[in-house]
Protein backbone atom coordinates (compact mmCIF):
# COMPACT_ATOMS: atom_id res chain seq x y z
CA UNK A 1 0.00 0.00 0.00
CA UNK A 2 1.42 3.56 -0.77
CA UNK A 3 1.55 6.48 1.57
CA UNK A 4 -1.22 8.03 -0.36
CA UNK A 5 -4.21 4.85 -0.29
CA UNK A 6 -3.03 4.54 3.62
CA UNK A 7 -3.95 8.34 4.04
CA UNK A 8 -6.87 7.48 1.68
CA UNK A 9 -8.35 4.64 3.53
CA UNK A 10 -7.58 6.12 6.88
CA UNK A 11 -9.61 9.60 6.02
CA UNK A 12 -12.72 7.24 4.61
CA UNK A 13 -12.54 5.33 8.21
CA UNK A 14 -12.49 8.78 10.05
CA UNK A 15 -15.04 10.26 8.01
CA UNK A 16 -17.01 6.92 9.03
CA UNK A 17 -16.99 7.18 12.40
CA UNK A 18 -17.28 11.00 12.67
CA UNK A 19 -20.63 10.77 10.53
CA UNK A 20 -22.05 7.59 12.64
CA UNK A 21 -20.94 9.46 15.69
CA UNK A 22 -22.87 12.91 14.24
CA UNK A 23 -25.85 10.77 13.86
CA UNK A 24 -26.02 8.90 17.04
CA UNK A 25 -25.50 12.14 18.59
CA UNK A 26 -28.27 13.63 16.61
CA UNK A 27 -30.64 10.84 17.78
CA UNK A 28 -30.13 11.26 21.05
CA UNK A 29 -31.01 15.00 21.69
CA UNK A 30 -34.16 16.59 21.89
CA UNK A 31 -35.57 17.57 18.54
CA UNK A 32 -36.04 20.88 18.14
CA UNK A 33 -39.40 22.33 18.13
CA UNK A 34 -40.88 22.94 14.43
CA UNK A 35 -40.32 26.35 12.63
CA UNK A 36 -43.20 28.73 12.16
CA UNK A 37 -42.87 27.97 8.47
CA UNK A 38 -42.65 24.74 8.69
CA UNK A 39 -46.06 25.05 10.41
CA UNK A 40 -47.46 27.29 7.89
CA UNK A 41 -46.40 24.75 5.25
CA UNK A 42 -48.43 21.77 6.82
CA UNK A 43 -51.40 24.17 7.75
CA UNK A 44 -51.62 25.09 4.21
CA UNK A 45 -51.45 21.51 2.66
CA UNK A 46 -54.05 20.81 5.14
CA UNK A 47 -56.14 23.66 4.00
CA UNK A 48 -55.60 22.56 0.14
CA UNK A 49 -56.29 19.11 0.69
CA UNK A 50 -59.57 19.98 2.45
CA UNK A 51 -60.64 22.72 -0.71
CA UNK A 52 -60.07 19.21 -3.05
CA UNK A 53 -61.85 17.46 -0.89
CA UNK A 54 -64.52 19.39 -1.03
CA UNK A 55 -64.41 19.92 -4.95
CA UNK A 56 -64.39 15.62 -5.19
CA UNK A 57 -67.30 15.87 -3.13
CA UNK A 58 -69.07 17.71 -5.46
CA UNK A 59 -68.23 15.88 -8.57
CA UNK A 60 -69.27 12.71 -7.13
CA UNK A 61 -72.53 14.19 -6.01
CA UNK A 62 -72.63 15.51 -9.43
CA UNK A 63 -72.28 11.96 -11.26
CA UNK A 64 -69.08 13.50 -13.12
CA UNK A 65 -66.72 10.59 -11.81
CA UNK A 66 -66.95 7.07 -11.70
CA UNK A 67 -66.83 4.43 -8.53
CA UNK A 68 -63.58 3.68 -8.48
CA UNK A 69 -62.05 6.52 -9.21
CA UNK A 70 -64.17 8.14 -6.42
CA UNK A 71 -63.29 5.96 -4.27
CA UNK A 72 -59.30 5.45 -4.89
CA UNK A 73 -59.30 9.48 -5.01
CA UNK A 74 -60.30 9.80 -1.76
CA UNK A 75 -58.35 6.89 -0.28
CA UNK A 76 -55.40 8.48 -1.80
CA UNK A 77 -56.01 11.94 0.09
CA UNK A 78 -56.62 10.54 3.42
CA UNK A 79 -52.88 9.02 2.81
CA UNK A 80 -52.09 12.18 2.16
CA UNK A 81 -53.53 14.03 4.88
CA UNK A 82 -52.12 11.06 7.54
CA UNK A 83 -48.69 11.46 6.00
CA UNK A 84 -48.91 15.78 6.61
CA UNK A 85 -50.86 15.18 10.20
CA UNK A 86 -47.52 13.01 10.78
CA UNK A 87 -45.06 16.26 10.58
CA UNK A 88 -47.58 17.66 12.45
CA UNK A 89 -46.27 15.23 15.60
CA UNK A 90 -43.00 16.89 15.50
CA UNK A 91 -42.28 19.51 18.64
CA UNK A 92 -44.90 22.42 17.91
CA UNK A 93 -43.45 26.14 17.02
CA UNK A 94 -42.61 28.18 20.35
CA UNK A 95 -46.01 29.71 21.58
CA UNK A 96 -47.99 27.60 18.68
CA UNK A 97 -49.03 24.44 20.88
CA UNK A 98 -52.96 25.16 20.72
CA UNK A 99 -52.71 25.76 17.37
CA UNK A 100 -50.75 22.66 16.69
CA UNK A 101 -53.38 20.55 18.40
CA UNK A 102 -55.95 22.21 16.93
CA UNK A 103 -54.54 21.78 13.04
CA UNK A 104 -53.96 18.07 14.27
CA UNK A 105 -57.58 18.11 15.09
CA UNK A 106 -58.93 19.53 12.09
CA UNK A 107 -56.39 16.90 9.64
CA UNK A 108 -58.03 13.55 12.12
CA UNK A 109 -61.50 15.11 11.21
CA UNK A 110 -61.17 15.04 7.66
CA UNK A 111 -59.68 11.74 7.56
CA UNK A 112 -62.58 10.58 8.90
CA UNK A 113 -64.68 12.04 6.61
CA UNK A 114 -62.25 10.93 3.39
CA UNK A 115 -62.60 7.34 5.10
CA UNK A 116 -66.06 7.89 5.23
CA UNK A 117 -66.72 8.42 1.55
CA UNK A 118 -67.39 4.53 0.36
CA UNK A 119 -70.45 4.36 2.61
CA UNK A 120 -71.74 7.44 1.30
CA UNK A 121 -70.55 7.48 -2.62
CA UNK A 122 -74.07 6.75 -3.31
CA UNK A 123 -76.19 9.09 -1.60
CA UNK A 124 -75.61 12.90 -3.07
CA UNK A 125 -76.97 14.78 -0.38
CA UNK A 126 -74.36 12.89 2.05
CA UNK A 127 -71.58 13.93 -0.29
CA UNK A 128 -73.14 17.65 -0.07
CA UNK A 129 -72.76 17.70 3.56
CA UNK A 130 -69.08 16.16 3.35
CA UNK A 131 -68.51 18.97 1.00
CA UNK A 132 -70.01 21.60 3.30
CA UNK A 133 -67.83 20.43 6.17
CA UNK A 134 -64.68 20.12 4.07
CA UNK A 135 -65.07 23.60 3.12
CA UNK A 136 -65.54 24.34 6.88
CA UNK A 137 -62.20 22.57 7.80
CA UNK A 138 -60.41 24.78 5.06
CA UNK A 139 -61.69 27.71 6.33
CA UNK A 140 -60.79 26.93 10.03
CA UNK A 141 -57.39 25.88 9.03
CA UNK A 142 -57.12 29.45 7.26
CA UNK A 143 -57.68 30.63 10.37
CA UNK A 144 -54.60 29.05 12.00
CA UNK A 145 -52.08 30.14 9.35
CA UNK A 146 -53.57 32.58 6.86
CA UNK A 147 -52.51 32.46 3.32
CA UNK B 1 -39.90 9.59 -47.34
CA UNK B 2 -43.50 8.69 -46.88
CA UNK B 3 -46.00 11.03 -45.70
CA UNK B 4 -47.66 8.19 -43.47
CA UNK B 5 -44.50 7.70 -41.35
CA UNK B 6 -43.92 11.49 -41.03
CA UNK B 7 -47.85 11.78 -40.00
CA UNK B 8 -47.33 8.81 -37.58
CA UNK B 9 -43.99 10.53 -36.07
CA UNK B 10 -46.13 13.22 -35.77
CA UNK B 11 -48.73 11.63 -33.89
CA UNK B 12 -46.62 9.48 -31.58
CA UNK B 13 -44.42 12.42 -30.56
CA UNK B 14 -47.88 14.60 -29.26
CA UNK B 15 -49.37 12.00 -27.87
CA UNK B 16 -45.24 10.38 -26.40
CA UNK B 17 -43.93 13.33 -24.98
CA UNK B 18 -45.82 14.49 -22.25
CA UNK B 19 -44.83 12.20 -18.67
CA UNK B 20 -45.96 12.31 -15.25
CA UNK B 21 -43.34 15.10 -14.51
CA UNK B 22 -44.89 17.30 -17.25
CA UNK B 23 -48.27 16.84 -15.88
CA UNK B 24 -47.68 17.08 -12.01
CA UNK B 25 -45.57 20.60 -13.18
CA UNK B 26 -48.08 22.03 -15.52
CA UNK B 27 -51.45 21.39 -14.09
CA UNK B 28 -49.46 23.01 -10.34
CA UNK B 29 -47.80 25.47 -11.98
CA UNK B 30 -51.34 26.74 -13.47
CA UNK B 31 -52.85 26.54 -10.23
CA UNK B 32 -50.13 28.45 -8.25
CA UNK B 33 -49.07 31.15 -11.47
CA UNK B 34 -52.79 31.25 -13.12
CA UNK B 35 -51.32 31.89 -16.67
CA UNK B 36 -47.56 33.44 -15.84
CA UNK B 37 -45.12 30.37 -16.98
CA UNK B 38 -46.70 29.87 -20.72
CA UNK B 39 -43.75 31.01 -21.63
CA UNK B 40 -41.85 28.80 -19.95
CA UNK B 41 -43.88 26.06 -22.30
CA UNK B 42 -42.32 28.06 -25.07
CA UNK B 43 -38.97 28.48 -24.77
CA UNK B 44 -38.88 24.68 -23.41
CA UNK B 45 -40.34 23.32 -26.86
CA UNK B 46 -37.90 25.07 -28.82
CA UNK B 47 -35.25 23.75 -27.11
CA UNK B 48 -36.40 20.18 -27.25
CA UNK B 49 -36.73 20.49 -30.87
CA UNK B 50 -33.52 22.17 -31.51
CA UNK B 51 -32.25 19.21 -29.20
CA UNK B 52 -34.27 16.43 -30.74
CA UNK B 53 -33.54 17.42 -34.69
CA UNK B 54 -30.19 17.84 -33.89
CA UNK B 55 -29.70 14.43 -32.61
CA UNK B 56 -32.00 12.41 -34.50
CA UNK B 57 -29.84 14.43 -37.76
CA UNK B 58 -26.58 13.36 -36.23
CA UNK B 59 -27.70 9.67 -35.49
CA UNK B 60 -28.66 9.50 -39.56
CA UNK B 61 -25.25 10.77 -40.54
CA UNK B 62 -22.74 9.76 -37.95
CA UNK B 63 -24.50 6.10 -37.49
CA UNK B 64 -23.24 6.43 -34.15
CA UNK B 65 -25.53 6.45 -31.03
CA UNK B 66 -25.84 9.07 -28.57
CA UNK B 67 -23.64 7.27 -25.19
CA UNK B 68 -21.35 6.44 -27.71
CA UNK B 69 -20.64 10.34 -29.31
CA UNK B 70 -21.07 11.50 -25.59
CA UNK B 71 -17.75 8.83 -24.06
CA UNK B 72 -16.31 10.31 -27.35
CA UNK B 73 -16.05 13.94 -26.40
CA UNK B 74 -16.11 13.47 -22.46
CA UNK B 75 -13.74 10.85 -22.08
CA UNK B 76 -14.55 7.48 -20.33
CA UNK B 77 -14.34 8.91 -17.09
CA UNK B 78 -16.55 11.68 -17.21
CA UNK B 79 -18.60 10.10 -19.24
CA UNK B 80 -19.15 6.96 -16.88
CA UNK B 81 -19.76 10.14 -14.28
CA UNK B 82 -23.10 11.07 -16.71
CA UNK B 83 -23.91 7.30 -17.75
CA UNK B 84 -24.38 6.22 -13.86
CA UNK B 85 -25.71 9.53 -13.09
CA UNK B 86 -28.71 9.87 -16.33
CA UNK B 87 -29.40 6.07 -15.05
CA UNK B 88 -29.86 6.85 -11.40
CA UNK B 89 -32.75 9.74 -12.87
CA UNK B 90 -33.90 7.48 -15.23
CA UNK B 91 -34.49 5.01 -12.42
CA UNK B 92 -36.57 7.87 -10.80
CA UNK B 93 -38.65 8.29 -13.47
CA UNK B 94 -39.19 4.67 -14.38
CA UNK B 95 -40.31 4.58 -10.46
CA UNK B 96 -42.94 7.64 -10.72
CA UNK B 97 -44.31 6.29 -14.13
CA UNK B 98 -44.83 2.50 -12.39
CA UNK B 99 -46.68 4.60 -9.47
CA UNK B 100 -48.49 6.55 -11.47
CA UNK B 101 -50.31 3.64 -13.53
CA UNK B 102 -51.01 1.95 -10.84
CA UNK B 103 -52.84 4.43 -9.19
CA UNK B 104 -54.67 5.13 -12.92
CA UNK B 105 -55.29 1.78 -13.09
CA UNK B 106 -56.99 2.04 -9.45
CA UNK B 107 -59.06 4.76 -10.76
CA UNK B 108 -60.65 2.89 -13.63
CA UNK B 109 -60.90 -0.91 -12.87
CA UNK B 110 -60.31 -0.50 -9.00
CA UNK B 111 -57.68 -2.94 -7.19
CA UNK B 112 -55.09 -3.05 -4.47
CA UNK B 113 -52.43 -0.37 -5.55
CA UNK B 114 -49.47 -3.13 -5.26
CA UNK B 115 -51.54 -5.73 -7.03
CA UNK B 116 -51.93 -2.64 -9.89
CA UNK B 117 -48.31 -2.13 -10.03
CA UNK B 118 -47.44 -5.97 -10.75
CA UNK B 119 -50.29 -5.71 -13.33
CA UNK B 120 -48.65 -2.55 -14.99
CA UNK B 121 -45.37 -3.78 -15.20
CA UNK B 122 -46.17 -7.19 -16.26
CA UNK B 123 -48.04 -5.15 -19.44
CA UNK B 124 -45.37 -2.80 -20.02
CA UNK B 125 -42.80 -6.10 -19.69
CA UNK B 126 -44.66 -7.97 -22.38
CA UNK B 127 -45.76 -4.78 -24.38
CA UNK B 128 -41.82 -4.34 -24.60
CA UNK B 129 -41.05 -8.33 -24.86
CA UNK B 130 -42.98 -8.98 -27.88
CA UNK B 131 -44.02 -5.07 -29.87
CA UNK B 132 -41.83 -4.58 -32.52
CA UNK B 133 -40.17 -1.17 -32.30
CA UNK B 134 -42.16 0.82 -34.11
CA UNK B 135 -45.17 -0.92 -33.02
CA UNK B 136 -44.29 0.10 -29.27
CA UNK B 137 -43.62 3.57 -30.36
CA UNK B 138 -46.81 4.24 -32.22
CA UNK B 139 -49.10 2.45 -29.62
CA UNK B 140 -48.36 4.26 -26.57
CA UNK B 141 -47.83 7.36 -28.57
CA UNK B 142 -51.54 6.97 -30.79
CA UNK B 143 -53.04 6.23 -27.15
CA UNK B 144 -51.76 9.10 -25.31
CA UNK B 145 -53.50 11.43 -28.06
CA UNK B 146 -56.53 10.93 -25.69
CA UNK B 147 -54.25 13.41 -23.44
CA UNK B 148 -56.25 16.01 -26.26
CA UNK B 149 -58.77 16.25 -24.40
CA UNK B 150 -56.97 18.92 -22.12
CA UNK B 151 -57.44 21.11 -25.11
CA UNK B 152 -60.95 20.77 -25.49
CA UNK B 153 -61.36 21.11 -21.42
CA UNK B 154 -59.38 24.35 -21.66
CA UNK B 155 -61.45 25.69 -24.70
CA UNK B 156 -64.74 24.71 -22.95
CA UNK B 157 -63.43 26.21 -19.15
CA UNK B 158 -63.41 29.55 -21.09
CA UNK B 159 -59.90 31.54 -20.16
CA UNK B 160 -59.45 35.00 -20.64
CA UNK B 161 -57.72 34.47 -23.73
CA UNK B 162 -55.95 37.68 -23.23
CA UNK B 163 -54.23 36.83 -20.33
CA UNK B 164 -53.75 33.49 -22.06
CA UNK B 165 -51.67 35.74 -24.14
CA UNK B 166 -50.20 37.77 -22.09
CA UNK B 167 -48.65 34.67 -20.45
CA UNK B 168 -46.89 33.99 -23.55
CA UNK B 169 -44.26 36.99 -22.44
CA UNK B 170 -42.55 36.38 -19.33
CA UNK B 171 -44.01 38.47 -16.66
CA UNK B 172 -43.00 38.60 -13.03
CA UNK B 173 -45.19 36.79 -10.25
CA UNK B 174 -48.69 39.13 -9.62
CA UNK B 175 -49.43 39.80 -5.65
CA UNK B 176 -51.85 36.98 -5.31
CA UNK B 177 -49.15 34.21 -6.26
CA UNK B 178 -46.03 32.45 -4.23
CA UNK B 179 -42.91 34.42 -4.55
CA UNK B 180 -40.19 34.64 -7.20
CA UNK B 181 -37.70 31.84 -5.32
CA UNK B 182 -41.14 29.43 -6.12
CA UNK B 183 -41.43 30.90 -9.63
CA UNK B 184 -38.08 30.06 -10.55
CA UNK B 185 -38.17 26.59 -9.29
CA UNK B 186 -41.30 26.25 -11.54
CA UNK B 187 -39.84 27.64 -14.13
CA UNK B 188 -36.91 25.09 -13.95
CA UNK B 189 -39.28 22.38 -13.37
CA UNK B 190 -41.07 23.16 -16.17
CA UNK B 191 -38.12 23.81 -18.22
CA UNK B 192 -36.85 20.04 -17.30
CA UNK B 193 -40.06 18.24 -17.32
CA UNK B 194 -40.17 19.59 -21.32
CA UNK B 195 -36.57 18.73 -22.10
CA UNK B 196 -35.83 15.26 -20.37
CA UNK B 197 -32.97 14.18 -21.63
CA UNK B 198 -34.81 10.46 -22.07
CA UNK B 199 -36.80 11.34 -24.75
CA UNK B 200 -33.64 12.27 -26.81
CA UNK B 201 -31.87 9.22 -26.05
CA UNK B 202 -35.13 7.24 -27.26
CA UNK B 203 -35.42 9.68 -30.15
CA UNK B 204 -32.34 9.09 -31.27
CA UNK B 205 -31.14 5.41 -30.71
CA UNK B 206 -35.10 5.09 -32.27
CA UNK B 207 -33.83 6.64 -35.83
CA UNK B 208 -31.15 4.02 -35.74
CA UNK B 209 -33.67 1.47 -34.88
CA UNK B 210 -35.65 2.32 -37.61
CA UNK B 211 -32.81 2.41 -40.32
CA UNK B 212 -33.20 6.30 -41.11
CA UNK B 213 -31.11 7.28 -43.69
CA UNK B 214 -30.16 10.99 -45.40
CA UNK B 215 -33.61 10.66 -47.38
CA UNK B 216 -35.15 10.65 -43.76
CA UNK B 217 -33.75 13.82 -42.40
CA UNK B 218 -36.86 15.85 -43.71
CA UNK B 219 -39.02 13.33 -41.83
CA UNK B 220 -36.88 13.81 -38.60
CA UNK B 221 -37.23 17.47 -39.37
CA UNK B 222 -41.04 17.29 -39.47
CA UNK B 223 -41.18 14.62 -37.02
CA UNK B 224 -38.98 16.94 -34.15
CA UNK B 225 -40.55 20.53 -35.22
CA UNK B 226 -44.53 19.60 -36.29
CA UNK B 227 -44.76 16.84 -32.98
CA UNK B 228 -42.77 18.09 -30.31
CA UNK B 229 -44.14 21.45 -30.94
CA UNK B 230 -47.87 20.26 -31.21
CA UNK B 231 -46.88 18.38 -27.97
CA UNK B 232 -46.47 21.95 -26.82
CA UNK B 233 -49.67 22.90 -27.68
CA UNK B 234 -50.89 20.16 -25.32
CA UNK B 235 -48.46 21.74 -22.48
CA UNK B 236 -50.45 24.87 -22.94
CA UNK B 237 -53.56 23.28 -22.66
CA UNK B 238 -52.27 21.67 -19.18
CA UNK B 239 -51.39 24.81 -17.67
CA UNK B 240 -54.51 26.44 -19.01
CA UNK B 241 -56.72 23.36 -17.82
CA UNK B 242 -54.60 24.24 -13.94
CA UNK B 243 -54.87 27.65 -13.67
CA UNK B 244 -59.05 27.37 -14.91
CA UNK B 245 -59.87 24.50 -12.33
CA UNK B 246 -57.35 25.41 -9.64
CA UNK B 247 -56.04 29.28 -9.55
CA UNK B 248 -57.06 31.39 -6.62
CA UNK B 249 -58.81 28.56 -4.72
CA UNK B 250 -56.17 27.27 -2.23
CA UNK B 251 -55.52 24.00 -4.37
CA UNK B 252 -52.18 22.90 -4.89
CA UNK B 253 -52.92 19.81 -7.39
CA UNK B 254 -49.84 17.52 -6.14
CA UNK B 255 -51.92 14.55 -6.34
CA UNK B 256 -51.92 12.26 -9.57
CA UNK B 257 -55.40 11.95 -9.43
CA UNK B 258 -56.45 15.77 -9.04
CA UNK B 259 -54.66 15.89 -13.14
CA UNK B 260 -57.84 14.84 -13.72
CA UNK B 261 -60.60 16.99 -12.32
CA UNK B 262 -60.33 19.46 -14.82
CA UNK B 263 -61.60 16.86 -17.54
CA UNK B 264 -64.21 15.81 -14.93
CA UNK B 265 -65.28 19.42 -14.15
CA UNK B 266 -65.83 20.28 -17.76
CA UNK B 267 -67.19 16.95 -19.30
CA UNK B 268 -67.84 14.94 -16.58
CA UNK B 269 -67.72 11.17 -16.49
CA UNK B 270 -66.81 11.26 -20.23
CA UNK B 271 -64.24 13.37 -19.92
CA UNK B 272 -62.49 11.71 -16.98
CA UNK B 273 -62.42 8.48 -18.39
CA UNK B 274 -60.83 9.59 -21.96
CA UNK B 275 -58.36 11.90 -19.64
CA UNK B 276 -57.39 8.69 -17.66
CA UNK B 277 -56.64 6.44 -21.28
CA UNK B 278 -54.52 9.57 -22.14
CA UNK B 279 -52.68 9.78 -19.16
CA UNK B 280 -52.08 6.08 -18.59
CA UNK B 281 -50.91 5.77 -21.83
CA UNK B 282 -48.53 8.60 -21.96
CA UNK B 283 -46.94 7.56 -18.41
CA UNK B 284 -47.04 3.88 -20.03
CA UNK B 285 -45.01 4.91 -22.65
CA UNK B 286 -42.74 7.10 -20.36
CA UNK B 287 -41.79 4.11 -18.54
CA UNK B 288 -41.06 2.27 -21.68
CA UNK B 289 -39.08 5.09 -22.69
CA UNK B 290 -37.14 5.27 -19.61
CA UNK B 291 -36.57 1.81 -19.33
CA UNK B 292 -35.08 1.63 -23.09
CA UNK B 293 -33.60 4.93 -22.93
CA UNK B 294 -31.13 3.18 -20.14
CA UNK B 295 -30.54 -0.08 -21.97
CA UNK B 296 -29.56 2.32 -25.16
CA UNK B 297 -27.26 4.04 -22.76
CA UNK B 298 -25.56 1.36 -20.94
CA UNK B 299 -24.94 -0.93 -23.98
CA UNK B 300 -23.55 1.79 -26.34
CA UNK B 301 -21.65 3.56 -23.91
CA UNK B 302 -20.02 0.05 -23.17
CA UNK B 303 -19.92 -0.79 -26.75
CA UNK B 304 -21.84 -3.84 -26.67
CA UNK B 305 -24.63 -5.02 -29.27
CA UNK B 306 -27.83 -3.39 -28.67
CA UNK B 307 -31.43 -2.91 -30.66
CA UNK B 308 -34.91 -3.31 -29.27
CA UNK B 309 -35.62 -6.15 -32.78
CA UNK B 310 -32.70 -7.84 -31.71
CA UNK B 311 -33.00 -11.29 -30.22
CA UNK B 312 -31.76 -11.74 -26.21
CA UNK B 313 -28.95 -13.97 -27.09
CA UNK B 314 -27.72 -11.13 -29.62
CA UNK B 315 -28.16 -8.49 -27.18
CA UNK B 316 -27.79 -10.22 -23.68
CA UNK B 317 -26.39 -6.58 -21.56
CA UNK B 318 -29.50 -4.74 -23.18
CA UNK B 319 -32.19 -6.60 -22.97
CA UNK B 320 -31.36 -7.32 -19.10
CA UNK B 321 -31.48 -3.64 -18.78
CA UNK B 322 -34.46 -2.75 -19.80
CA UNK B 323 -35.98 -5.37 -17.64
CA UNK B 324 -34.20 -4.72 -14.77
CA UNK B 325 -34.89 -1.18 -15.14
CA UNK B 326 -38.86 -2.24 -14.99
CA UNK B 327 -38.12 -4.23 -12.25
CA UNK B 328 -35.94 -1.72 -10.20
CA UNK B 329 -38.76 0.74 -10.96
CA UNK B 330 -41.32 -1.77 -9.50
CA UNK B 331 -39.38 -2.79 -6.34
CA UNK B 332 -38.46 0.98 -5.68
CA UNK B 333 -42.42 2.03 -6.24
CA UNK B 334 -43.77 -0.86 -3.94
CA UNK B 335 -41.76 0.18 -0.80
CA UNK B 336 -44.72 3.05 -0.68
CA UNK B 337 -42.70 6.16 -1.43
CA UNK B 338 -45.09 9.27 -2.91
CA UNK B 339 -44.63 8.49 -6.72
CA UNK B 340 -45.31 12.39 -7.76
CA UNK B 341 -42.17 13.15 -5.08
CA UNK B 342 -40.06 10.92 -6.86
CA UNK B 343 -41.38 12.48 -9.60
CA UNK B 344 -40.05 16.40 -8.57
CA UNK B 345 -36.97 14.45 -7.61
CA UNK B 346 -36.71 13.03 -10.90
CA UNK B 347 -37.49 16.36 -12.79
CA UNK B 348 -34.87 18.60 -10.86
CA UNK B 349 -31.96 16.33 -11.05
CA UNK B 350 -32.61 15.84 -14.92
CA UNK B 351 -31.97 19.05 -15.81
CA UNK B 352 -28.78 18.89 -13.45
CA UNK B 353 -27.50 16.12 -15.92
CA UNK B 354 -28.74 17.60 -19.27
CA UNK B 355 -25.95 19.63 -19.84
CA UNK B 356 -23.92 16.80 -19.77
CA UNK B 357 -25.52 15.00 -22.31
CA UNK B 358 -26.64 18.10 -24.63
CA UNK B 359 -23.26 19.22 -25.32
CA UNK B 360 -21.62 16.48 -26.93
CA UNK B 361 -24.42 16.23 -29.44
CA UNK B 362 -24.05 19.52 -30.17
CA UNK B 363 -20.57 19.79 -30.61
CA UNK B 364 -20.97 17.03 -33.09
CA UNK B 365 -23.78 18.82 -34.92
CA UNK B 366 -21.82 21.75 -35.27
CA UNK B 367 -18.34 19.94 -36.77
CA UNK B 368 -18.27 20.37 -40.20
CA UNK B 369 -15.48 17.48 -40.85
CA UNK B 370 -18.01 15.18 -39.56
CA UNK B 371 -21.24 15.96 -40.63
CA UNK B 372 -20.24 17.00 -44.20
CA UNK B 373 -23.57 19.18 -45.58
CA UNK B 374 -25.56 18.52 -42.83
CA UNK B 375 -23.69 20.45 -40.65
CA UNK B 376 -25.57 22.86 -38.35
CA UNK B 377 -26.82 26.26 -39.94
CA UNK B 378 -26.23 29.46 -38.34
CA UNK B 379 -29.43 29.65 -36.83
CA UNK B 380 -29.33 25.76 -35.52
CA UNK B 381 -25.79 26.87 -34.37
CA UNK B 382 -26.87 29.90 -32.86
CA UNK B 383 -29.90 27.98 -31.06
CA UNK B 384 -28.22 25.44 -29.84
CA UNK B 385 -25.36 27.27 -27.91
CA UNK B 386 -28.08 29.87 -26.61
CA UNK B 387 -29.90 26.41 -25.19
CA UNK B 388 -26.69 25.05 -24.02
CA UNK B 389 -26.41 28.74 -21.82
CA UNK B 390 -29.79 28.29 -20.65
CA UNK B 391 -29.58 24.31 -19.48
CA UNK B 392 -26.69 25.34 -17.97
CA UNK B 393 -28.63 28.03 -15.82
CA UNK B 394 -31.03 25.71 -15.13
CA UNK B 395 -28.85 22.92 -14.55
CA UNK B 396 -26.72 25.20 -11.33
CA UNK B 397 -30.04 26.49 -10.09
CA UNK B 398 -31.86 23.32 -9.81
CA UNK B 399 -30.46 22.05 -6.37
CA UNK B 400 -30.80 25.58 -4.31
CA UNK B 401 -34.04 26.08 -6.07
CA UNK B 402 -35.42 22.48 -4.77
CA UNK B 403 -33.89 23.25 -1.01
CA UNK B 404 -34.94 26.73 -0.98
CA UNK B 405 -38.41 25.81 -2.05
CA UNK B 406 -38.99 22.69 0.37
CA UNK B 407 -39.60 20.65 -2.96
CA UNK B 408 -41.73 23.52 -4.00
CA UNK B 409 -43.91 23.90 -0.72
CA UNK B 410 -43.16 27.56 -0.10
Amino acid sequence: MTRLEIAALAFGVAAAIGGLGFLAHRAATQPEPMEAGEFARIVRQLASDARESAQLAALVAGGQVNGHYARAAHEKLGDDVKDTRKRLEAPPPRGGEEATRKAGELAQHMKDLLDSVPRAMADRDAMRRLQAEHQRIAGDLDRLAPR
Amino acid sequence: MKIWDIFLGIMSAIGGNVDMGQLVFTISGGARFDMRLLWVVIVATVGIVVFAEMSGRVAVVVRRPAFELMRERLGPRMGLVVLVASTAVNILTCTAQVGGIAAIFQFLIGGEYHAMMVLGVALLLAAVGFLKFDWLDRTFGFLGLALLVYIAVAVSLQPDWGKVARGLVPALPGPDMPGMAMYAYYVVGLFSAILMPYEIHFYSSGAIEEKWGLQDLPSNFANSVMGFALGGVLTVGLIVCGAQAFFGKGIDPHLLGTTAIPPAMAFGMTGLLVALLGILSAIGGAAVETALASAYSIAQFLRKPWGKDRKLREAPLYHASWIVMLLAGLGIASTGVNAVDIVEYSVIFAVVVLPFTYYPILRVADDAETMGRHVNGPATRALGWIYLVLITIAALAAVPLMAITHMGEG
